[in-house]
């Protein structure tokens, strides 16, 4: 049996049979093999060439680092851009070994070749962080950043800013986690980032600004940090930084712009809000007609910097974003179609997908510009694509679009997206299902046509499960979309749903952990009990005895803006169209009656708001309820909610002023109605319903029309707003012309 | 809509914007004023203790553990949450007087000695955007088609869009014509319109009761910078027509049209819209009149 020469260099490796010179020559033979040879690889590690060399730079002695660097450089050959072959590492463990070659008294050459191993090891998300962030491994590394400290004076500077880079980049890839990001930052590495930062040496800057920007990515404590550092010259990082956005190296601009974007988005760099507007975004948006890693890269960073600012959503749609995006995508699905290759840039269209749907999250004129640019049925077929990434992304897009009323009705039904979107439902990708139920809210809702067809298909069902099974993001988009689905509903659907999702369900995601599910399920609350008083019954009966209010009065506790106006638009509710029983009910909970009264001095105008309504709909003059009417007005005005009014008659907001006006009316009516009259109700709504009378098959009892009579009267009255308006001379005369 | 041909969809939507609202929203913090975290009540009562006994130091240490526990679950969802910086923004829905979603208008439409029922029906509302869109139901305009249905967008008069139309067909001369017969108008008029002068009045023949005192009264000078309709008590709009309920793709109805658009004025106060329809090719001024349709009860959307 003859060995082949591959096989003959793998045996020199073990320790016992060559010199070490031998054992070098074979390295240096393997090295020149295997370099950018994927066969090859595979083959010296079907070998079992890695637990060799494994073995070598395990050794104790430091005299042969000679052989131990070259060990290290065929491991590095290994990991570089090969995801199986760094697994293959990992499992033999050499992570631990190629740690403890960082030891900065030993061989330069062996700890710069040992940082890029590392580094290339680094690059697989799937290599576990921990053995960094064990021992003294990440003081070690962190050290190697130091190029002015005392060991580097006494080596070549050119190796040292090498080693430094390395160190920088294997740091960037280490941050995913903010534990690890902490750790990182205890290190001391941010000092001596922000060095290598101002050391003038381009890569070393562009290494800096890469570990500088995974430092303060989704970490405002750290972005904070950073951005209250001083460089010299007292001069801040960002300022600094923005001067390389206009570097002349596009690797340069880009890591630049990215730093900045996560420092921007962390909400710590205020200062330069029109420096990204006015340079950083117009980068970055020439960006995406270079090739190669930058144009990947930029269309992300561009989603994240723009994702939560309208106005930058629409800096970049004038910048023409748009277009250029399309292009890119659309440009990639012809290159598939001649082709066949499926996946080689996808991460392009994935980052391409998700700056649209970045651009068209809150600004109709931007989801209009995508609409037009005709890139639609690229972004459907994306839907189906096989990578993940690329399918949540065009489902982001999806949902961005179809938060328009227009696109609903007309485009997103054109397009076609309802199939693709109930298939989605059915993958395993966490962030796929999570961006498919968001976009789903807005398809289930009553403008959108596809809403009937989809809940053909058991929608409700699956909501159902989802909430059951899902992790929090889903059950909170499944539970969104369910309260979205029975807006403006008739009973018939509000019933079949609550029998599909369960009052036990909601009275247990009323009380969830989130706040967010809460929050949902208090909307969904709102919105069953709304329109019909068959509808609150249904409610009252179905949470269980005395529960509904107990819910909200506990509710009406919380500090939290939105869940308080969903408590007290439920009491609106009740109190507009519930029965003389549900009222009282309201009125026999002094907890909730002091609640609606302290909230009535809440800071936001829209609780203000809402608490009137309270006030006004429980002291609606009702004739068939006069007597229920008085004893609540009593009683209101006993705790001093007449007061509170009159105190809010000033109140800077339009809004609550005018339902003021209304609900102190109320007060007034009464007053007049019982000084005059033990009883008398006897003069009260003809006089409305006469002259609304068309309204009255839409309206609500017998008090159709006061409303906007009573409010009118009330603003004439007082004064308050100089501005003429058009009262009740108009509102008659219309009535004359229409009936 | 109108009577008359249908004509193609104007494409020249012009929409500037410099109106800047950022809305950030972080996810929000767990806050609760009297307890964060529930536990169980009887515990409440045994913090207060100073007792030394070793059961109730016990259930103390147990109590703590609980919260610590609920506490780091919190801070992890929270952290999760937060990590994901790509999850959907809120889109709050908006709610100013009859302007919300789901709010309903009646009323009539006429057009020379003709009048048809109108019904519009709210769908979307979003005043920081200055936008609203909805529904338009017309009836007994044509035979085909007892009752049409049109979706329309309105864009609100304010910090996003200019009493001057400079589109669909319509010059300053025509806004001017429209506007001025809105009587809320009349004190903005000099100085929206540059060299108006109040000879011109004779053009206000649709207005009935032509108590004009009250308007002259207080003359505002109008500054297209700081104009905003959320701090006025009547909301002027463009309301224009884009295409037919339920199917989009209906092209032509012959003896009705929404070529053109309307010219809107809302009173917040009495809940009351009333406007005149625009169009090269139609009959002039012909009125629009609605009532807002008196609703007690409010449910609410959110776009995701």
């Amino acid at each position: 049996m003859t060995l082949t020469p591959h096989e003959v260099a793998v045996s020199h490796l073990g320790r016992d049979q060559c010199a070490p010179h031998e054992r070098i020559k074979s390295l240096r033979f393997i090295k020149n093999n295997i370099i950018g040879n994927k066969t090859k690889k595979d083959l010296y590690i079907q070998l079992g060439i890695v637990s060799r060399l494994q073995d070598i730079i395990s050794a104790k002695d430091d005299k042969d680092s000679q052989l131990k660097v070259q060990a290290v450089i065929v491991l590095g050959s290994f990991a570089f851009g090969n995801e199986s072959n760094v697994l293959s590492l990992i499992n033999s463990g050499v992570i631990e070994p190629l740690l403890n070659c960082l030891n900065p008294t030993g061989d330069p050459k062996l700890i710069e070749a040992a940082a890029r191993t590392l580094n290339a090891i680094y690059a697989s998300p799937k290599v576990s962080r921990q053995h960094l962030f064990v021992g003294n491994h990440l003081n070690v590394l962190v050290q190697l950043l130091d190029v002015y400290s005392n060991y580097s004076r006494l080596r070549q500077e050119t190796g040292m800013f090498h080693t430094a880079e390395l160190v920088a980049s294997v740091l960037a890839r280490c941050c995913e986690r903010p534990d690890h990001q902490m750790q990182i930052a205890a290190s001391d590495a941010i000092p001596l980032l922000m060095r290598l930062l101002a050391s003038g040496v381009a890569k070393s800057q562009e290494a800096a600004l890469g570990a500088l920007a995974a430092l303060v990515k989704d970490n405002s404590e750290l972005a904070r940090l950073i951005a209250q550092m001083r460089l010299e010259k007292n001069e801040r990082p960002a300022s600094f930084i923005l001067r390389l956005v206009r570097d002349k190296s596009p690797t340069m601009r880009l890591a630049a712009a990215t730093c900045l974007a996560y420092l921007n988005r962390a909400g710590v760099i205020p200062e330069h809000n029109s420096d990204i507007m006015l340079t950083v975004l117009p980068i970055l948006v020439k960006m995406l007609q270079l090739s190669g890693a930058v144009q990947e890269a930029a269309p992300k960073v561009l989603a994240y910097l723009i994702w939560e600012s309208e106005s930058m959503q629409k800096a970049v749609c004038d910048m023409e974003a748009i277009p250029k995006l399309v292009s890119i995508i659309s440009q990639m699905d012809e290159e598939d179609n001649v082709y066949g290759i499926v996946g080689q840039k996808d991460k392009l269209k994935e980052n391409s997908l998700l700056a649209l749907a970045a651009i068209s999250q809150l600004k109709e004129d931007c989801r209009k510009q995508v609409i037009e640019a005709k890139v639609l049925p690229h972004i459907v077929a994306a839907m189906s694509h096989p990578t993940v990434g690329v399918r949540a992304a065009a489902c982001q897009c999806t949902r961005s679009l179809s938060r328009s009323v227009k696109n609903l009705r007309t485009s997103l039904v054109d397009a076609g997206i309802e199939a693709p979107l109930f298939q989605l439902l059915g993958d395993d990708d966490p962030g796929v299902l999570s961006s498919a139920t968001a976009t789903l809210c807005n398809i289930v809702l009553d403008v959108s046509p596809m809403k009937k067809s989809i809940m053909e298909r058991g929608i409700v069902g699956k909501f159902v499960q989802m909430i059951g099974f899902g992790d929090n993001i889903v059950r909170l988009n499944a539970l969104w979309a369910i309260k979205n689905l029975v807006f403006g509903v008739e009973s018939e659907i509000k019933e079949t749903v609550m029998r599909q999702l369960g009052y036990r369900t909601l009275a247990v995601l009323l009380n969830d952990g989130e706040l967010a599910i809460q929050e949902q399920a208090l909307n969904l609350v709102r919105n069953l009990a709304c329109s019909r008083e068959q509808d609150i019954e249904q409610v009252f009966k179905g949470l269980g005895n005395g529960q509904l209010l107990g819910i909200i009065e506990d509710k009406l506790t919380w500090d939290d803006a939105r869940l308080l106006e969903h408590a007290l638009y439920v009491l609106v509710n009740i109190a507009a169209i519930g029965t003389e029983h549900h009222k009282q009910s309201i009125m026999k909970r002094p907890g909730i009656l002091r609640s609606v009264l302290g909230l009535m001095s809440h800071e936001a105008p829209a609780i203000r708001v809402a608490t009137t309504w309270v006030v006004i709909n429980l002291t609606w003059p009702d004739e068939k309820t006069a007597i229920g009417v008085h004893s609540r007005v009593v009683q209101l005005r006993n705790m001093g909610v007449e007061e509170r009014l009159q105190s809010l008659t000033a109140d800077h907001d339009l809004d609550v002023r005018d339902r003021v006006k209304t609900a102190l009316h109320h007060f007034h009516l009464d007053r007049q109605q019982h000084e005059h009259n033990g009883n008398g109700m006897s003069d009260q709504s003809g006089a409305g319903n006469g002259r609304h009378g068309q309204n009255s098959r839409y309206g609500t009892h017998g008090s159709t029309g006061q409303d906007a009579h009573m409010a009118g009267e009330g603003y004439g009255n007082t004064g308050i707003d100089t501005t003429p308006v058009l009262t009740g001379s108009e509102a008659t005369g219309h009535d004359h012309r229409t009936m | 809509m109108s009577e008359g041909a249908l004509m193609d969809d104007d494409k020249d939507n012009n929409i500037s914007s410099d109106n800047d609202n950022d809305v950030t929203l972080p996810p929000r913090k767990r806050s609760k004023r009297h307890s964060q975290l529930q536990y169980p009540r009887q515990h409440l009562s045994t913090c207060a203790l100073h007792g030394k006994s070793h059961a109730l130091q016990k259930e103390l240490a147990q109590l703590n553990a609980y919260m610590k526990q609920k506490h780091l679950k919190f801070q992890q969802e929270q952290e999760k949450r937060k990590r994901d910086p790509f999850s959907p923004c809120r889109a709050l829905p908006t709610k100013t007087f009859h302007l919300y979603a789901g709010s309903r208008f009646q009323g009539k439409q006429r057009s020379g000695s003709h009048s048809y029922d109108v019904m519009v029906d709210i769908k979307h509302v979003d005043m920081n955007e200055s936008f609203l869109c909805g529904y338009l139901h017309i009836k007994g305009l044509t035979t085909e088609y007892p009752e049409l249905t049109t979706y329309f967008e309105a864009e609100m008069i304010g910090p996003k869009y200019s009493f001057m139309t400079r589109k669909w067909d319509a010059n300053e001369n025509i806004d001017k014509e429209h506007w001025k017969l809105f009587k809320p108008f009349k004190d903005l008029k000099n100085s929206v319109f540059c060299g108006s002068d109040d000879d011109d009045d004779e053009d206000d023949d649709e207005d009935e009761d032509d108590d004009d005192h009250d308007f002259c009264m207080h003359h505002r000078h109008y500054d297209p910078r700081t104009y905003d309709h959320r701090n006025e008590s009547v909301v002027f709009m463009r309301w224009k027509e884009h295409f037919l309920v339920p199917d989009h793709r209906v092209q032509g109805i012959s003896g009705a049209s929404f070529a053109g658009f309307y010219y809107i004025c809302y009173n917040k106060a009495t809940g009351s819209i009333s406007g005149y329809y625009y169009h090269q090719s139609s009959e002039r001024h012909q009125q629009l009149l609605l009532a807002h349709m008196p609703n007690r009860s409010f449910g609410s959307y959110e776009f995701r």
